[in-house]
């Protein structure tokens, strides 16, 4: 019980992650990708993948975590359940920040090539 | 329930929970992706890249799922596979999260495509109104 309460703890932690990083980029990359015409058309697509991505790898991070055995299950402290999930952490912002990176990525050339074009 | 149904069980369902989240991530953007393949420039390309696109992420699942294993050298056989409760639950955590990191990637790369679709369109649009002139 305890180690469903500690997981889904974690998973709380990885969605509101991935939602609070959403709501922070969502008006800057609706503007940007509003900078002309041939752009504009694919404004909702890149937005929603962003959403749905960055939702996708916070819970690929969470879901592949081990859980410790069930017989160290039994014999452990509350502390060690806080420390399980802070040790789950450091993949989740590895992953969201390997993402983010990426998708910074994508969004630069996507300007880059289209930007140029003028209505 | 015995290992042996654990394993069958969990196996499927990874599969079908894989898909369920491919197909409903395709319906979720069906309807921005065909706001931007739309129009009447490279309209056939278009139409190539709606049918596709579903049919790219069901597959990123998949070969997500099949990236995973279930044996390695502490379970060579499919009897230690099935006697180690512990490495089945782990497995069925890896397959969900191989198949959302792939559907993840795989949703980046469509957007790399749709970017040089977006590209090929708008050179074709502007070709055209240097011809209209």
């Amino acid at each position: 019980m305890s180690m469903l309460i500690a997981w889904i703890v974690m998973a709380i932690i990885a969605v509101g992650l991935a939602v609070t990083i959403t709501y922070l980029i969502r008006k800057p990359m609706r503007r940007m990708l509003g900078a002309n015409s041939y752009i504009a058309p694919a404004q909702g697509f890149y937005v929603r993948t962003f959403t749905l991505a960055a939702s996708l790898v916070a819970l690929a991070t969470i879901a592949g975590r081990s859980m410790p055995c069930p017989d160290q299950r039994k014999s452990m402290k509350a502390m060690e359940y806080v420390w399980w999930v802070m040790d789950g952490w450091e993949p989740l912002f590895w992953g969201i920040a390997l993402f983010l990176i990426g998708y910074v990525v994508l969004l630069t050339i996507v300007f880059a090539v289209l930007g140029r074009y003028h209505d | 329930m015995t290992n042996e149904q654990y394993l069958y069980v969990s196996y499927f369902a990874a599969v079908a929970v894989g898909g369920g989240l491919a197909v409903a991530t395709a319906a979720i953007l069906a309807g921005p992706n065909r706001r931007a393949t739309a129009g009447a420039v490279a309209r056939r390309l278009g139409a190539i890249l709606r049918r596709v696109f579903p049919a790219w992420l069901i597959l990123a699942v998949l070969l997500g799922f099949m990236s995973v294993s279930y044996l390695d050298c502490a379970h060579t056989d499919y009897a230690d596979v099935v006697a180690d409760r512990a490495h089945l639950v782990s497995s069925t955590q890896e397959h969900l999260s191989r198949m959302a990191m792939y559907l993840a990637v795989a949703l980046v790369v469509y957007g790399f495509v749709l970017m040089l679709f977006l590209w090929a369109r708008a050179r074709q649009s502007c070709k055209n109104s240097i011809l209209d002139r």
